[in-house]
C-alpha cells in the first residue's frame, strides 16, 4: 500500500524483494517513495555500511553529517529523519530492535571496494562515494566527546526498518569495519527487504535499549 | 621569516591558500567567537585531503587537540595541531550551503561557508588540478575552527557560541603539499559566530606564528 495520499497515486508501488548481501560483498536495490526498506544481519554481529543515491541525481545523496545536524543528535533513533546532502528527507527510521548505530564513521577500505564493484554493475556512476551510515556499528560516544568502538552487538535477526521518501539506489555492503574486531570475521550475510505492506515484515526480536 | 600567504578573510567570506610539507599554517580569530571552515586537500591528488570522519576515526574523539595528526580520507597524516590558544574546534558539523539556510531557516540566497571555500578553492586552481570544474561535491567536510559544538545529554548535538577571545589561533604544521579553503561563517542566526560574523587572518610562513 502507498502512502496515504490526498490523491491516488498513478502507479503502483513495484514488486516486493528479498535480497542477501553475502558476506565481504555489496548489493544495490532501487526503493520507491513509500516502500519499506529493512536491512537484517541473518548471522549477527555484521555491521551494515549503508548507502543511498536519489535516482533521478547521483549528486545528491544520503549524507549521516547532514543527518546529525537536520535532526541535533549524534545518535540515529527512532523516527530520526535521515537526510541527503541536500538537507531533504531520504528516509526515516520506523522501526529497530537494534538501537545501536553510527553516523559518525568513515566507510572501510574493502567496503568502499565492494560498493564500487556494486555501482558498476549497475551502471552507475556517482562522482564520488559518500561517507555511509554504519548500521549495527557499535559506537559509544561520550560527553567529551571521546569515542569508544566496540565489538558489533547485533542479534541474529535483528533488524531496522525505513520508511523511503525519495526514490533512491540503495548500497549495502557486508564486509569488515575500518578497524579489525568492529564486526564479523569473516563477514557474514545480510538480508534487504523492500516491503509494500507492513503486515508483510516479519516480526521484530524485542528491542535493545538505546545506547 | 619567510611569510608565503597572509590574508584576512571577511566576516562571512572565503579565501584559499597554498602551503608546502614542512611549513606553519597559523589561523587567527582576530575578533573572537567566530567559526572557520577549513578544508585542505593534497596538491599532487586533490581526490586525497583531509577528511573528518577519518580524523575521528584515527583520534577516537570529536575534538581536535593539540598534538593530533590529522588524517586524510586514505588515512594518511596531512596536518599536525602544534599550537591552539583555543582549544575548541569541531570535526562534526557539515559546511552551512544553500540548503542550510533555504529548507532549515527558510531564507534562500545567504551566504555560506561552502560557496565561500569553493570560491577560495578555485582561485587556487583547483579545477586545473582536478582537471575539470569543480563543485559541492569536492569540497570536503570541513574542520571547523573554533566552532563549539558540545555532546550534550542523550547523545545530541550542542549548538553554543565559541570560547575564543580576540586573537585566538591555532597552529598545523603542513605533512604533506596542501591546497585548501578558509571560510569565516556566515551563520548570523543561531550563537555559533555572536549573531554577528568577523574576519579571520590566514598565515602560511616557514615558522609558527604565536602573537599576531
Amino acid at each position: 500500500m502507498p502512502l496515504l495520499m490526498t490523491e491516488l497515486p498513478s502507479a503502483p508501488l513495484p514488486d516486493e524483494l528479498a535480497l542477501d548481501v553475502p558476506g565481504g560483498e555489496a548489493r544495490m536495490v532501487r526503493a520507491r517513495q513509500g516502500q519499506l526498506l529493512s536491512v537484517e544481519t541473518l548471522d549477527g554481529g555484521q555491521i551494515a555500511e549503508f548507502f543511498a543515491f536519489s535516482a533521478v541525481d547521483s549528486r545528491e545523496f544520503l549524507s549521516p553529517h547532514h543527518t546529525r545536524v537536520f535532526g541535533g543528535t549524534f545518535l540515529l533513533r527512532m523516527a530520526t529523519r535521515m537526510v541527503t546532502n541536500r538537507r531533504r528527507p531520504i528516509f526515516v527510521v520506523s522501526r529497530d530492535s537494534h538501537r545501536r548505530h553510527d553516523l559518525l564513521s568513515p566507510a572501510s577500505d574493502a567496503c568502499l571496494g565492494a560498493v564500487a564493484d556494486a555501482l558498476a554493475e549497475a551502471r552507475l556512476r556517482p562522482l564520488k562515494i559518500p561517507d555511509p551510515v554504519n548500521l549495527f556499528m557499535n559506537t559509544e560516544l561520550r560527553s567529551d566527546g571521546s569515542i569508544r568502538a566496540g565489538p558489533c552487538l547485533a542479534r541474529p535477526g535483528d533488524r531496522i526498518t525505513l520508511r523511503v521518501l525519495i526514490d533512491a539506489d540503495v548500497v549495502v555492503a557486508a564486509c569488515q569495519a575500518g578497524q579489525k574486531g568492529l564486526s564479523a570475521d569473516p563477514p557474514t550475510r545480510l538480508r534487504l527487504r523492500l516491503t509494500n505492506l507492513v503486515e508483510d515484515l516479519p516480526e521484530d526480536l524485542p528491542a535493545l535499549a538505546q545506547h | 621569516m619567510a611569510i608565503h600567504t597572509d590574508i584576512v578573510v571577511a566576516g562571512g567570506y572565503g579565501g584559499g591558500y597554498h602551503a608546502r610539507a614542512g611549513q606553519y599554517i597559523t589561523v587567527v580569530d582576530l575578533e573572537g567567537v567566530q567559526a572557520g571552515d577549513f578544508v585542505a586537500l593534497c596538491a599532487d591528488d586533490p581526490s586525497e585531503y583531509l577528511s573528518a570522519p577519518h580524523c575521528r576515526e584515527a583520534l577516537l574523539s570529536l575534538f581536535p587537540r593539540v598534538g593530533d595528526k590529522l588524517v586524510t580520507n586514505r588515512r594518511r597524516p596531512i596536518l599536525e595541531i602544534v599550537n591552539d590558544k583555543v582549544g575548541t574546534h569541531d570535526m562534526t558539523i557539515p559546511a552551512c550551503d544553500p540548503t542550510r539556510y533555504s529548507v532549515e531557516f527558510g531564507v534562500p540566497g545567504h551566504r555560506n561557508c561552502l560557496e565561500n571555500m569553493l570560491e577560495g578553492l578555485r582561485g587556487r586552481g583547483l579545477e586545473v588540478l582536478l582537471g575539470r570544474a569543480v563543485d559541492g561535491l569536492d569540497v570536503p567536510e570541513p574542520l571547523n575552527l573554533f566552532q563549539n559544538t558540545p555532546v550534550v545529554a542523550d547523545g545530541r548535538v550542542g549548538i553554543a557560541e565559541g570560547t575564543s577571545q580576540p586573537g585566538g589561533l591555532i597552529v598545523f604544521r603542513a605533512l604533506l603539499n596542501v591546497i585548501g579553503a578558509l571560510s569565516s561563517c556566515p551563520q548570523d542566526m543561531i550563537p555559533s559566530n555572536g549573531l554577528r560574523p568577523s574576519p579571520l587572518r590566514l598565515i602560511v610562513a616557514d615558522e609558527p606564528v604565536l602573537e599576531v
